[in-house]
């Protein structure tokens, strides 16, 4: 089944490659021909003195600019600074490189009504009533929320700037052999951020892991929560990806537009996944943004709009696949930070901001944290009774597509939502006391059509969530809070054996920013 | 009974949140259900529960029960087994430790012509967690606790009625061309009806199947019938009056032994017996005559 598109597909695929081909040409002769003619001292500061990958490769070259280009006598200044000679790594203090840390210690108690969840709730599957995970409560402490970046930023190159980011927590994946005692005081690294950036007057240009464009992640558009991002129905993912945007700025107002080719769901489609974005702020309407546990700062009114396409390659549903299923996946997100109460310069005092999101897509469920509604794969045909049974072996993640009693592949339909309110008490520039709230869900046109009858009482196609906070800066680095999430989950929704599934979340949250 | 469990479990995070002066959390943490669902404590007082008639199921309390896990095995979907009193489980990807599948589409169904007309080599047809039957005349659910030798014997009675689409291909993928839905009904209540064991109901009864006109497949509604029995010795707990023992030893489902599938055959429950009723509540929230979700019966001496 399915044979035309699939033949179609290779041409196309061709024809995207080359269109990619083309797009990353011409922005490089675009970079090359703004970039300005580079003096000596330039080439040299340029050169990156800390990888030391790079470093053998051109040695050579090293060892020759080095023996003809003794350091000036004279101090330049520090965006053109020689850098110093010698192997990695790179040393505190060095002219013209700039190096922070940053990050926070974290501890959070958590307290489930169910025991469905780790440290994590985000769209992970609720333990059904009336079983004994879904019926007893749990406990749990965990620091794994605890941060550890640093920001490296080289010299300027004339007027391109290079920068990097590394940011780490520790919920890395554990071996499933880990005990619970283990579970929770062993924590493993997870690589949050790492890209490279390079800021030019023409473009700028970002390669690396981080968020993802689609949903703007990461710039002001997070729910003020101690819950860990993303929350139901929040577009929340970091993937690796190459980005390029354009910000442009006025007096009032700025605007952003990004295209970035990203890692893609599927690695066997063969392409990766485009995403593009713009975002619009105003400088002139400030509000108090809190991001995540974050304290509240001052930010502009924003709003931004994001999309991804994908081309999903599924293998085909048979025991031994041949041809791939082509799918096409899409997604649209508007967000939106709006000051209710604006703020005016440090004092955030009586600051009522709200952050709202909006999407809507298909075969993107990746891109909600944790998301699969209990969308499987059906088992494959068994018609003859031969044992073993006929397995079918994906080249997907769970939840993305799925196939309908004819075999055909489809994409699962997901719509999401989000609205978050915060508020800064008047007390210390609105520094000290603040309270939050949100509200957010997530349903699916056809997660439960395209499950068979089986499989759909462990399908939930609706989802909603509710959290409110209490936010305290004992000091400016020192914060506390106490919030309640509850997050229900309708299992098999619009059929006879429907159910809700509701977890109830304590949480207590301490934090050392540094 | 139930409240021990649920008092461990609040305290020990109401102690620790109030530790961490959590007070919202603290005043969460008294909401806990224990393992009972939303099926509400019965009386616990002991007495004597022996009776020369037969106690007769008169109200009961029961959650929707699956099973924790796909089966590790595809047995179950195979032929007829004596299905469990769950919601029925998708089948199993063979393959992989952590099962991933939502079913099959066709239910494994294999439908073919036959020597005189078309039958049903195999099906799983899909059926939830079903309740204790309310024909008390016919299908009278039943425990008779004897007082002389201490034997007991129980007899469930669970039925429910559930549907199942057929899509056209899985209809003709073995060859069954030109059949209609009354074909596949018929050859669906041959195959169970063959497969029962005398004088017990078959496992899927009152089968029809009509046409459906979404996609010109067939919708088979019926009816899933499930007798349980449950046979051994019983005694009060001598370290609690209250509690009810019984050893299983023979349990059967639609008349096949099913020891294996328990969850135990020493059963414990709390009771209260007085006033012309027998009050049963699973032991801590557990099931009752091991069928999962079963979790109270409230009982009087059957006319």
């Amino acid at each position: 089944m399915g044979d035309d598109f699939r033949r179609r597909g290779s041409r196309w695929r061709r024809g995207t490659s080359a269109t990619v081909a083309i797009t990353l040409t011409f922005f490089a002769a675009r970079a090359w021909a703004a970039k300005p003619k580079p003096k000596a001292d330039d080439e040299e500061a340029a050169r990156p003195k800390h990888d030391e990958s790079d470093e053998a490769a051109d040695s050579k070259a090293d060892d020759a600019a080095t023996a003809a280009a003794p350091p000036a006598p004279t101090p330049l200044p520090p965006a053109v600074a020689p850098a110093p000679k010698g192997p990695a790594p790179l040393a505190s203090g060095e002219p013209g490189w700039t190096l922070g840390f940053y990050g926070w210690l974290e501890l959070d108690a958590l307290w489930d009504s169910t025991q469905s969840f780790s440290e994590t709730v985000l769209n992970q599957n609720i333990s059904r009533p009336g079983t004994y995970a879904g019926d007893n409560a749990r406990f749990q402490a965990t620091v794994k929320d605890s941060r550890l970046g640093y920001k490296v930023a080289a010299p300027n190159y004339g007027s391109i700037k290079a920068s990097a980011q590394f940011e780490a927590d520790f919920f890395g994946v554990q071996p499933t052999t880990v005990t619970q005692d283990q579970q929770y005081t062993y924590s493993s690294i997870r690589l949050r951020h790492y890209f490279a950036k390079l800021e030019t007057p023409v473009f700028d240009l970002l390669a690396g892991q981080t968020f993802d464009l689609f949903g703007w992640g990461g710039q002001g558009f997070f729910p003020s929560t101690p819950a860990f991002l993303g929350v139901l129905g929040e577009v929340f993912h970091r993937n690796v990806q190459l980005r390029l945007s354009k910000k442009l700025s006025g007096d009032h107002a700025a605007l952003e537009i990004a295209v970035a080719g990203v890692r893609p769901a599927t690695r066997d489609g063969g392409v990766p996944d485009l995403q593009a974005g713009l975002k619009l702020s105003f400088k002139d309407w400030q509000g108090a943004s809190a991001q995540g546990p974050r304290p509240a700062n001052a930010a502009p009114l924003a709003i931004g709009v994001s999309g991804v396409g994908r081309r999903l390659y599924v293998t085909d549903f048979e025991a031994i696949s041949a041809d791939a299923q082509k799918v096409w996946g899409w997604g649209a997100v508007a967000d939106a930070f709006i000051p209710i109460i604006p703020v005016s310069g440090d004092d955030l005092s009586n600051g009522l901001s709200v952050t709202g999101e909006y999407s809507r897509g298909t075969g993107v469920t990746d891109l909600y944290l944790t998301l699969n509604g209990g969308v499987l794969f059906p088992a494959l045909p068994n018609p003859k009774n031969v044992l073993p049974a006929p397995a079918y072996t994906p080249n997907i993640d769970n939840g993305i597509v799925t196939f309908d009693a004819n075999g055909i592949a489809h994409t699962i339909n997901w719509e999401g939502w989000m609205v978050n309110a915060h508020y800064n008490l008047p007390f210390n520039k609105g520094k000290t006391l603040s309270v939050s709230g949100t509200y957010s869900g997530i349903r699916s046109t056809n997660a439960m059509a395209l499950t068979p009858i089986q499989g759909q009482p462990f399908v939930w196609n609706k989802g909603q969530y509710f959290d409110g906070t209490i936010w305290w800066s004992v000091t400016p680095a020192f914060q506390v809070c106490a919030s309640f999430q509850t997050t229900a989950q309708t299992l098999g929704a619009g059929t006879p054996f429907s159910v809700v599934a509701r977890n109830n979340r304590a949480q207590g949250g301490f934090w050392f920013f540094f | 009974m139930g409240s021990g469990e649920r008092v461990g479990s609040g305290g020990f995070s109401l102690g620790l949140l109030a530790l961490l002066g959590l007070n919202l959390a603290g005043a969460l943490s008294g909401c806990g259900k224990g393992a009972k669902g939303d099926c509400p404590q019965l009386e616990i007082c002991g007495g004597d529960p022996s009776s020369m008639t037969a106690w007769q199921v008169s109200e009961v309390c029961q959650v929707p029960a699956f099973r924790p896990s796909q089966p590790s095995d595809v047995m179950d979907f195979q032929s007829t087994p004596p299905l469990a009193p769950t919601i029925a489980t998708p089948q199993p990807n063979p393959v992989v430790a952590q099962q991933t599948t939502s079913g099959d589409w066709c239910s494994g169904l294999v439908f073919m012509p036959g020597t005189t007309g078309f039958v049903v080599e195999n099906v799983n047809l899909w059926h939830e967690s079903p309740h204790i039957s309310g024909d008390t005349v016919n299908k009278p659910s039943t425990i008779l606790l004897a007082g002389n030798d201490h034997s007991y014997a129980t007899t469930l009675h669970f039925e429910d009625q559930n549907s199942t689409h057929f899509v056209p291909h899985c209809l003709v993928q073995n060859g069954a061309v030109g059949a209609k839905c009354s074909d596949l009904a018929s050859a669906l209540t041959a195959f169970y009806t063959t497969a029962a064991l005398p004088g017990i109901d078959p496992t899927f009864t009152n089968i029809m199947c009509a046409d459906a006109p979404s996609d010109g497949g067939c919708d088979c509604s019926y009816t899933f019938n499930l007798e349980v029995q449950d046979q051994g010795s019983w005694a009060i707990d001598p370290n609690d009056s209250t509690v009810l023992v019984q050893d299983s030893t023979v349990l059967q489902w639609n008349g096949t032994q099913m020891n294996a599938a328990a969850s135990a055959t020493t059963l414990r429950s709390s009771f209260c017996a007085g006033n012309g009723t027998l009050q049963l509540s699973g032991l801590r929230g557990g099931s009752l005559s091991s069928v999962q979700g079963l979790r109270t019966l409230i009982m009087t001496p059957m006319r």
